[in-house]
């Protein structure tokens, strides 16, 4: 298989559970562990004080929780999109009450997949994705939740791993 | 380990059911299990030994001609028996104590076995079958091309001793060789008589009126209802396999324009891209089909060395090119693959001195074997050591370091630059081509022509998230994904009204080098237009078009073209390293 990277050694196969996150063109591949609980969304989330946040109050605990809508570039919306319909949290206690929202949310056990590594001219510094694969007709970005929140949120740099 | 598609709903209970807070385990959700064919009670399967065990020697053994099946496990109930006695009746009427083969095969793939390969075959052949019919409802072969055979050679039938033989023989069947479907190609004299050998120059003629180029897709139809004739004469008006008609190759390249096989036939290393054979000395009226010499492809007779991938500047590799060419085409190039004859002036160069030999000037550029030692020494300078070296050897003209201009910024690179323009009018008739590219509307730069591998039109680009601000993402191509850039954006900025990036009409596939003796790899270039051809000669050589921070980090040269600046790039510096953007965009 050609590659636009050095060729010189087999890259790795990832074996384990996996989480996909779809919103829109946008296919992310997280760690099962990562990903915390997934939860319908009642209704369509109304803009927030915050560009970017949108909330919506729980109708049984009457607690207020934010949610995300990302883009296909990992950049948070404006609108609500009407096709996300189900949200994530992505296991972190600080930004628990943070809901993602996604088109789709696929377990994925069990899961054997060989990546490949970014090109290293597209790879900026802030990139959250290192790698991608394709998992049967989908292209696959793999990131980590934390790449995914500090992009996303702008909390600064992400690290390749 | 692959999804389970039919094990989720369709839409949103499959999201809800697979929660990621449930162990794996508990998501995977089975299908109820439909009973399939086979576990319908079903008769016994008659296996042709007959049952005598105690109770059952009554059965349809002694009764019917196949025995009955022995079923010892399961009791012999009255819907067994009457399920296995309507498969008797089912059986066809033989004697032998196997079950009779179905007369007509439903299916397409037991064609041997079906007369209806008969239907179309030569006269000779059609005689040996018992009946002489097709049996109908069969589907036609599709590889049966005699067809056509027998509309041109209506008098075989008769005139066939052997065919005339048989048919007044016994109807015993054939033999299992004749069976088979006569082959046209392999043997056209015992069926046909010879055509006449179509005149070449005729032949070409007809081709070229017919409007059939190379561009024409392989898979075109008219091959297979051609019949197949004078496969010689075929041979040498063979047009390359162009995959695509968007789809331009360099002729480095050559061995992988078959796109069927093109993921083993990739170039992995270092010697497939082989030095182009830029000219030296070449006319400038030299025709295209004049360019295309035998020995733009002789891999033997290029340097293997990684070290020719690289192109310094254009200076030194027309001096070290040892195969002089011509100015060339895309067209031309995809059109005339073969050996055209070599233009007279190439013949003219072979026999007289080289340029070298006869002006001293020139004879102070870089021989390829100098370069190939200077490669070796410091291949981490193999971007601007082969023309500029200040390690010269013994006996040779110090040259410029451009390592070091490179390192000093753009205030060196004029520098850099006029160096090589003080001895430009001694190598005023040497000449390159380079690969045009207007990146940008009226801005140009510049590409070494074997670095520049295949153009496709209206890629399919995969956006990178939070990529590079100049990438556009990821092209597949090859069985491999291609970061795509763009040029505009890279040397100029990203404009901030863009929000998507704009699906280009064309990419360009680039070759490069990572670092020395590791394998090429390849990049892509968005492009609006065409690329183009220039030919560039030594006294075209100029300063950078401005003192954008970008053309020392990724230029090799500059020259003037129809007055205007155009760098040459260098695409290893171009794709092996992401370009952060600089403090004051020009």
């Amino acid at each position: 298989m050609n590659t636009s990277v050095s060729a010189s050694q087999p890259p790795p196969t990832l074996h384990g559970n996996y989480v996909l996150l779809r919103a829109g063109g946008l296919h992310l591949l997280l760690p099962q562990h990562e990903v915390g609980a997934l939860e319908y969304l009642a209704s369509v989330p109304i803009p927030a004080d915050i560009p970017g946040l949108f909330r919506l109050t729980d109708a049984d605990d009457m607690q207020d929780r934010r949610f995300i809508a990302l883009s296909p570039q990992m950049k948070l919306l404006a609108s609500f999109p009407q096709e996300r319909f189900v949200y994530t949290t992505l296991g972190d206690e600080e930004h628990d009450l943070l809901g993602w929202c996604w088109d789709e949310v696929r377990i994925l056990p069990e899961l054997e997949i060989t990546p490949q590594a970014l090109p290293a001219v597209l790879r900026a510094p802030q990139t959250p994705v290192s790698r991608f694969a394709e998992h049967g007709d989908e292209f696959l970005f793999l990131c980590s939740a934390r790449q995914l929140r500090n992009y996303a949120l702008g909390l600064g740099e992400t690290s390749h791993g | 380990m692959d999804e389970q598609p039919d094990t989720r709903p369709p839409d949103i209970g499959a999201s809800h059911e697979s929660s990621p807070t449930m162990p794996p385990s508990t998501t995977t959700l089975r299908a109820p299990v439909r009973p399939s064919q086979f576990e319908v009670p079903l008769a016994p399967v008659p296996a042709w030994v007959p049952d005598y065990s105690p109770g059952k020697m009554h059965g349809q053994v002694a009764i019917t001609p196949p025995p009955e099946p022995s079923t010892p496990q399961a009791p012999v109930s009255a819907e067994t028996v009457s399920a296995a006695a309507s498969f008797d009746m089912s059986l066809p009427e033989a004697d032998g104590a196997e079950p009779a083969v179905e007369p007509v095969s439903s299916s397409e793939f037991d064609l041997p076995s079906v007369p209806a390969w008969t239907t179309y075959r030569s006269p000779g052949v059609e005689l040996n079958e018992p009946d002489g019919k097709a049996p109908a409802g069969l589907p036609r072969n599709p590889l049966d091309l005699d067809f056509e055979l027998d509309l041109t050679t209506p008098s075989t039938e008769v005139t066939s001793p052997d065919a005339t033989t048989q048919q007044a023989g016994s109807p015993a069947l054939p033999e299992p060789a004749i069976d088979l479907p006569a082959d046209p190609v392999s043997e056209p004299t015992a069926v046909t008589s010879p055509p006449e050998p179509p005149d070449p120059q005729a032949f070409a003629a007809a081709e070229m009126a017919s409007e059939t180029s190379a561009f024409d897709m392989p898979e075109s139809g008219a091959q297979e209802s051609e019949p197949a004739i004078m496969p010689e004469l075929l041979s040498e008006f063979d047009l390359p396999p162009i995959p695509a008609w968007t789809t331009y190759r360099s002729p480095g390249i050559e061995r992988s324009t078959d796109d069927s096989d093109a993921t083993t036939d990739l170039p992995d290393s270092p010697i497939d891209l082989d030095l182009p054979p830029l000219s030296t000395d070449a006319p400038a009226d030299v025709t295209a089909q004049d360019a295309l010499s035998p020995d733009r492809s002789a891999p033997e007779q290029r340097s293997s060395d990684p070290a020719d991938l690289e192109l310094p500047t254009i200076f030194a590799w027309t001096a070290s090119s040892p195969e002089p060419t011509a100015p060339e085409s895309m067209a031309d190039e995809a059109l005339l693959p073969g050996s055209p004859p070599k233009p007279d002036w190439i013949a003219e160069q072979a026999a007289a001195p080289s340029d070298s030999d006869a002006d001293p000037a020139l004879a102070s550029l870089p021989s390829l074997e100098t370069q190939e030692t200077r490669a070796d020494a410091a291949p981490q300078a193999r971007n601007a050591d082969l023309p500029a070296s200040t390690s010269g050897t013994a006996g040779e003209p110090a040259l410029p370091d451009q390592a070091a201009a490179l390192e000093a910024g753009p205030a060196a690179a004029p520098h850099f630059n006029s160096e090589p323009l003080a001895r430009a009018p001694a190598a005023a008739a040497r000449r390159g081509i380079a690969r045009l590219i207007e990146y940008r509307r009226e801005r140009y730069v510049a590409f070494a022509p074997h670095t520049t591998i295949e153009l496709v039109e209206n890629p399919a680009i995969i956006e990178v998230p939070g990529a590079a601000s100049y990438g556009l993402g990821l092209m597949s191509w090859q069985g491999g994904w291609l970061p795509v850039i763009d040029l505009a954006w890279l040397l100029h900025g990203k404009p901030p009204s863009v929000q998507d990036a704009p699906a280009p009409r064309y990419a360009l596939v680039l070759a490069y080098q990572p670092a020395p003796r590791q394998a090429v790899a390849h990049g892509a270039i968005a492009l609006e237009l065409l690329p183009q051809f220039a030919a560039v000669s030594d006294t075209q050589l100029c300063p950078w078009p401005d003192a954008h921070p970008r053309w020392p980090q990724l230029g090799l040269s500059c020259f003037a073209h129809e007055g205007q600046a155009v760098p040459i790039l260098d695409t290893s510096r171009l794709f092996t390293n992401y370009h952060p953007p600089w403090a004051t965009p020009p």
